[in-house]
């Protein structure tokens, strides 16, 4: 219903009306004198009026509301009111995600805490998290009990889980930013964040969700490439996964590689490789892993399946209490002040699944999904002890698993077709910018880079990232010009294909048709752009 | 000088009768609301000149919701002291006569939203005669002189009343 009353009707919406009352009058009843001064403007025509303009409003308030276009150009349209429409097309807007990772919280005497159920932690910014359950944190922790560990200063440290308090990519905070907790903790000394905090994603724009309706409408069934997308999106989107875009591979596609296990390698169909690309900002995993003496200084490290299903890239390996710099290097796509490691993936759980993996070619065709396993050989420990303990940030899309469980469920599943689900080959992309601006309007380098990341990120499954699509973008905040010199704008970028090749490109241009490569998975089709704030180097000269 | 005439009125618009019977007197007599038992009556004609007159002039600018400007402010004035002598008196009621008459002819010549009237209902002039003033009821009996285009003329009596 309305809020609109009487008392809200303006001088021009009554004058309309009584405009339009008098007019109706003068040819219904021609006989009545409305003129001003007359009993019967004062006692019919205005009140009438008045309820009339009323009513008026009130229509053309409930038709803006009918209309996408119309709503958008109204400045009190709630949520509520967009999904009112959108629900016709089986659509809702989402509501946003949390963001989440683990603060490393230093204190200063070895006990016991007892950490509660929504305890909050606040960055500078305001910006706050939470636990989202009790946690016990001791020394000799066991279970789900968080260990207490001592530094060799004399305080101690644990690791904390927590979830971000509201929506938003602005929830995903960096390595190392400073937080203290809302309320007093006992012998607290300081706290920072362990990882980079990922997932976090703002609620979807209406511009968003308009895009996202051709989908909605179309035929939803794991059958083409669009009723894919569409039975994908039907039911993730208005989750915690969410789906930003969906590419697949079937028959006839060149990286589909399992239709052709036959002695002739023809391709015979009913395989299919669905790339979903679960996260706009790359979202990264934190694990803590203990690995195991192999030689002197070295250590093996096993990341299961089930550690982080379909993970991309390590980025980074480093001691459990380390913060690290945040800057890829795109030769080797880790993080400069990571220990050196050489990877080796393999596939796992192939007896128990009816999917179809060629076991000699397993670690191609299970590359990531959630049938891929890491074992990563870790040189350059200064620690000879029989095991040690890492910090190990990777790339993992969000929802893998859950999407191959949903593709696999009998309700749903293709009953002529095997479908498999993998996170899209990422290209890490960084870049160096020479920006200039008016000195009556200097932008900042963050208002950039934050344009900038919301624009990769969202190129998923095209050919090429070009120095002139950014421009454009780095124009619209503001920005006069851009050196395109020599010396000028520079592109970076690097993407791991199956078998563990990092293939690194720089230039005015990022093409994967450069280091295309079918059989190892890396095409235009099964790779998408990505970056962080911290990959891209702008400076701001003011002119 | 007042005659008796007789007009046709059929095809005329009409009013609500406001005041009580408006029948042009023969002697003053007080203009008062219609008691509540007498059945409505339509008026037309001078009758209804006379009445949107008295309506316009005993309304305060501001006082009609969405319609700011109609009236004069000769019932405030009156009410609220500024009046001492005859002299604001007539000044008073001539500057609220001038927005009502200026209101009406307005009106009279808006034939793009109304429907013409004839000259009888077309305010010419409107004069103030008298003025007595009854303190023992807080009243001030204001005798205005109309004229309408088509040259009828009517006297009436608007009281104005503290209470």
């Amino acid at each position: 219903m309305s809020d609109t009353t009487l008392a809200d009707i303006s001088q021009e919406q009554f004058d309309a009306a009584e405009l339009t009352l008098i007019d109706t009058m003068r040819t219904s009843y021609p006989a009545l004198d409305t003129r001003r001064g007359t009993v019967i403007r004062d006692l019919l025509i205005r009140p009438a009026a008045s309820v009339y303009a009323l009513n008026a409003v009130n229509v053309e308030t409930l038709a803006n509301k009918m209309s996408l276009v119309t709503l958008a150009n109204d400045a009190t349209a709630t949520a509520d009111d967009y999904n009112a429409i959108l629900a016709n097309f089986g659509v809702s807007l989402n509501a946003g995600t949390l963001a989440s990772g683990s603060i490393l919280i230093t204190v200063d005497t070895a006990r016991d805490y007892e950490i509660g159920l929504g305890m909050l932690f606040a960055d500078g910014a305001g910006l706050q998290y939470q636990t989202t359950q009790a946690y016990t944190v001791t020394i000799g922790a066991t279970g789900a009990d968080i260990a207490l560990n001592s530094n060799t200063d004399g305080t101690y440290y644990f690791i904390l889980p927590v979830t971000a308090v509201a929506v938003g990519t602005a929830q995903n905070i960096a390595q190392g930013t400073a937080l203290t907790p809302v309320t007093a903790l006992y012998g607290f000394v300081s706290a920072e964040a362990y990882s980079t905090f990922s997932g976090g994603k703002d609620a979807e724009t209406i511009a968003a969700a308009q895009q996202r309706l051709p989908a909605a409408v179309s035929y939803r069934a794991l059958e083409s490439p669009a009723s894919i997308e569409a039975k994908l999106r039907a039911e993730f989107e208005s989750g915690s996964i969410g789906i930003e875009a969906v590419s697949t591979a079937g028959y006839g596609k060149r990286t589909q590689l399992r239709d052709k296990h036959n002695p002739m390698g023809f391709a015979v169909g009913s395989r299919v490789d669905v790339y979903a690309r679960t996260y706009t900002t790359p979202r990264v995993v934190t694990l803590q892993k203990t690995g195991t003496l192999s030689g002197t200084n070295s250590y093996v490290i096993t990341i299961d399946a089930a550690d982080a299903p379909g993970f991309s890239v390590i980025r980074s390996i480093s001691e459990p209490e380390a913060g690290i710099a945040p800057e890829l290097s795109f030769g080797t796509l880790t993080v400069a002040g990571s220990y050196a490691f050489t990877e080796s993936r393999s596939a796992t759980g192939l007896t128990d699944t009816a999917h179809d993996i060629d076991t000699a070619n397993s670690v191609i065709e299970t590359a990531y999904t959630c049938y891929q396993q890491s074992s990563v050989l870790i040189t350059g420990v200064a620690d000879s002890s029989a095991t040690h303990v890492f910090k190990v940030e990777l790339y993992a899309a969000d929802g893998i698993q859950a999407i191959q469980d949903y593709v696999d469920d009998p309700s749903v599943s293709n009953v002529e077709a095997d479908y498999i689900v993998r996170s899209p080959l990422m290209c890490m992309v960084g870049a160096r910018i020479p920006v200039y601006c008016s000195t009556l309007n200097v932008i900042s380098a963050d208002t950039i880079a934050a344009a900038l990341v919301a624009y990769i990120n969202g190129r998923s499954f095209v050919t090429q990232l070009t120095r002139s699509e950014l421009i454009k973008v780095i124009l619209s905040t503001g920005a006069t010009r851009v050196d395109l010199s020599n010396t000028g704008m520079t592109l970076y970028g690097a993407v791991r294909d199956a078998a563990g090749v990092v293939h690194s490109m720089s230039g005015d241009t990022l093409d994967i048709e450069r280091v295309v490569s079918p059989e190892v998975l890396l095409t235009p089709e099964t790779c998408v752009f990505a970056t962080e704030t911290t990959q891209l180097n702008i400076e701001v000269i003011a002119e | 000088m007042n005659t008796a005439t007789t007009t046709d009125y059929t095809g005329r618009q009409l009013d609500v009768e406001l005041l009580q019977s408006i029948t042009k007197p023969a002697e003053l007599i007080p203009v008062t609301v219609s008691n509540v038992s007498t059945p409505p009556k339509m008026v037309a004609g001078i009758e209804k000149l006379v009445q949107r007159y008295a309506l316009l002039l005993l309304t305060n600018v501001g006082e009609v919701k969405y319609d700011q400007e109609q009236g004069g402010d000769l019932m405030r004035l009156l009410l609220e002291g500024y009046v001492q002598d005859v002299g604001q008196l007539q000044y008073a009621f001539a500057y609220a006569n001038d927005r009502v008459t200026r209101m009406l002819n307005e009106e009279d010549i808006n034939t793009d939203l109304y429907v013409a009237s004839s000259p009888d209902e077309q305010i010419s002039t409107a004069t103030l005669m008298d003025a007595q003033v009854d303190k023992v009821t807080s009243t001030a009996y204001l005798r205005v002189y109309i004229v309408s285009q088509a040259g009828e003329d009517f006297t009436f009596v608007v009281p104005v009343t503290r209470k």
